[in-house]
């Protein structure tokens, strides 16, 4: 399959080469799960309709792969139509000039997109990457297993938090469910508490690099988490497990809450549905205003591009709210344009939309905001400090070592 | 004779040349020229998109060494090298494991070729389903190994198995895990050897009267010589370029505890993308691995020679 889609690569780059007059988009796509597959193809077989004459050949690689393969091809021989992440992974892009701006693309709906979503779309006041889906983190838990605890309402506060930890404990509980055997599921519980302790600006200029992860701030932070950590709030088995593993321990019962995206949401079996709900993550000080946990996929143009006139074309597409709509029913994420409608009767959407509507501003988690040097060191880190709180010292060193390599 | 070679024996030079030049060159493309590349690139601070690569110290004051010296201050560098030193100390254990088996299994029996066939279904394997099969026993909560610990009462009701959760013994997990397939080559390996056994030299042995451990010392062991020698270069490079069932089961965690620098290097060329920093790291293992096999082979032939 792979080489399948490999050359097929290759013939898309030629065959863009040899007609490029005759109405071409070549769209590079590393959705190749079924879902967000699916939702791609349901808003594509739309353009075509809209837009007969353009001969669209899209070219679906497997997320890992795309990764590392955009490096080879957005310099040299680059699509007409890209995916991509918000953030820092894009600016990295933009700041080698292999991305294409797209503020006329954005005239025509403006007022449509939050001003917190334009934010991680922007860099030097130029807009180059166009929002289609995003998607809300915060508290998945168990309601009976609360109730069984003698917990009645889901906490608001970090003090409730702990408290509900220690009540979940005695009860025999594993209070918090986290999988660490890939590290980022540490790293939201980093990104949250930060951005409730220190506010969003300075955790935004931290993963930037401008800030020190040895600062007194950010040790007010972890010790902030530690104080979850002692309780013996998450099960020291963590590391040996995936996310997905330990999601399994909520709906046995095992464990009562998982902070976790909101993809989770369509993983909740049948039989224990009725049982989890959703509560944002808990404010920690309330002097700071709520930031949120939005991770946002993106489509650009790269410079390169031999089709732009249909590739924007294509992207004033995606900006439109019907359009979005339309992906986001498949997706079962939630759309960026504010106009877009979702459906109202799924309750975590429903939070969703409400709690990211409402966020002074959006994050698009640890591993995309940081540098991947500084992320991997952060969050292997992060994963080291849930089961050795005593070694935060080191731990913040370390990480601000690596920041003081990359940004040097 | 030295200097003057006859005609004969230039033409059989030159033929032979030619014979080999296609898998030279391809040799030459995929082995050589990669090394060399490597080495280049481990002077450099390439980040896989700027189509400019030039040396650190071209051009700027600093040095050209300057990924070997972010090298030596790297703690998870440290680590990985002491987790490849473990694997090579471990890991090697396969071997006499696999001389064992051979030893139980090198009878003319139909049961025999059934328990080998078993034993041997492993190596078939790709090291992704044994990494996959393994994490799977090893799982806390939900996998064979609790499940067994539970059943015969060395683990309590709420105790977890938290092997691959702990820094000190995710590394143990993941040996154990390798020399199963390895274990297996090891054995196929030396019931290749023992077959071509000189049976002559073990039954003069049976008439002289020696003992079993003498037999297996003295006779057999010393026969297999050739086979050893194989098993060892493949354990030894096999410790050293342990990576697949690493990435599967543990991804070098918890906390870079179980890296080793076979994936260290993949993590930062192809994820951090420090395409320079991943080619200093792949210099380092090479030299090692140049250093250990060199070594063993001089030893070897030293042996040899002295020997015949």
């Amino acid at each position: 399959m792979k080489l399948l889609k490999v050359i097929g690569l290759g013939l898309a780059c030629f065959a863009s080469t040899a007609f490029a007059a005759s109405g071409e988009l070549v769209i590079n796509s590393m959705h190749s799960d079924p879902t967000s597959k699916k939702a791609f193809e349901t808003i594509l077989s739309e353009f075509k309709k809209e837009h007969a004459n353009i001969n669209v050949k899209v070219n679906t690689i497997d997320h890992e792969s795309y990764k590392v393969q955009i490096r080879t091809w957005l310099p040299n021989n680059p699509p007409d139509v890209a995916t991509w992440f918000a953030g820092n992974r894009a600016k990295f892009f933009v700041e080698k000039n292999l991305v294409e701006p797209l503020d006329d693309v954005f005239s025509a709906t403006a007022g449509q997109f939050s001003a917190g979503a334009l934010s991680a779309i922007s860099f030097n006041g130029k807009k180059y990457l166009m929002p289609t889906n995003y998607y809300h983190w915060g508290f998945y838990y168990r309601k009976d297993l609360f109730q069984k605890a003698g917990i009645n309402a889901a906490p608001k506060t970090w003090d409730e938090l702990l408290s509900a930890a220690q009540k979940l404990k005695a009860a025999g509980i594993t209070p918090i469910a986290i999988g660490t055997k890939q590290a980022w599921p540490a790293a939201a519980w980093f990104d949250f508490i930060n951005m409730r302790v220190n506010g969003y600006a300075f955790h935004m200029n931290l993963l930037a690099g401008k800030g020190s992860y040895s600062s007194p701030e950010v040790k007010k932070t972890m010790a902030t988490w530690a104080q979850l950590v002692k309780v013996g709030a998450f099960p020291e088995t963590a590391a040996a497990m995936t996310w997905q593993e330990a999601s399994a321990l909520m709906w046995q019962g095992k464990a009562a809450m998982y902070l976790m995206g909101n993809f989770i949401s369509s993983e909740i079996p049948s039989a224990v549905k009725a049982q989890v709900e959703f509560f944002p993550f808990p404010t920690i000080d309330p002097k700071i205003p709520t930031a949120q946990v939005a991770p946002t996929d993106v489509y650009f143009i790269p410079a390169k591009a031999k089709n732009k006139a249909n590739a924007k074309l294509f992207m004033s597409f995606l900006a439109r709210a019907d359009i979005q709509q339309k992906y986001n029913e498949v997706t079962g994420l939630l759309p960026v344009n504010t106009q877009a409608k979702i459906d109202t009767k799924n309750s975590f959407l429903k939070s969703g939309q409400q709690i990211l509507g409402q966020a002074t501003g959006l994050s698009q988690f640890f591993d995309r905001d940081a540098e991947p040097e500084v992320a991997k060191v952060g969050m292997d880190g992060f994963v080291e400090f849930l089961r050795h709180p005593d070694r935060t010292d080191a731990i913040l060193n370390r990480i601000e070592t690596t920041r003081k390599r990359v940004h040097r | 004779m030295a200097g003057s070679l006859s005609f004969m024996q230039r033409r059989d030079h030159k033929t032979a040349w030619r014979f080999l030049a296609p898998s030279l060159f391809l040799y030459s493309l995929y082995v050589i020229f990669p090394i060399f590349f490597s080495m280049y690139l481990s002077l450099t601070q390439w980040d896989g998109v700027s189509s400019q690569v030039l040396p650190l110290c071209i051009g700027s004051d600093s040095s050209c060494f300057q990924n070997f010296i972010d090298l030596w201050q790297d703690d998870v560098f440290w680590m990985s090298l002491k987790n490849n030193i473990a694997w090579l100390l471990f890991f090697s254990l396969s071997a006499p494991l696999g001389l064992a088996l051979a030893l139980l299994f090198h009878v003319k029996a139909r049961a025999a070729s059934f328990y080998k066939s078993l034993l041997f279904m492993p190596m078939v394997f790709s090291l992704v389903v044994v990494g996959t099969i393994w994490s799977w026993f090893l799982q806390p909560e939900f996998g064979l190994v609790e499940f067994l610990l539970k059943g015969v009462g060395l683990l309590g009701a709420g105790e977890n198995f938290t092997m691959m959760a702990s820094e000190r013994w995710a590394t143990a997990g993941l040996i154990a895990a390798a020399a199963w397939p390895h274990a297996a080559y090891c054995m196929v390996l030396y019931l290749a050897g023992l077959s071509n056994l000189q049976k002559n030299v073990i039954e003069a042995a049976e008439i002289e009267g020696v003992s079993k451990w003498q037999m297996l010392w003295f006779i057999i062991l010393p026969m297999l010589r050739p086979a050893t020698i194989i098993v060892v270069i493949v354990t030894m490079i096999g410790a050293l370029r342990a990576f697949d069932l690493i990435s599967i089961m543990t991804a070098g965690g918890p906390a870079n505890s179980s890296n080793v620098l076979a994936l260290y290097m993949y993590q930062q060329t192809f994820e951090n993308f420090r395409y320079g920093y991943g080619a200093a790291i792949s210099v380092v293992l090479f030299a090692i691995s140049l250093l250990l096999i060199l070594l063993y082979l001089k030893q070897t032939l030293k042996d040899e020679t002295g020997r015949s």
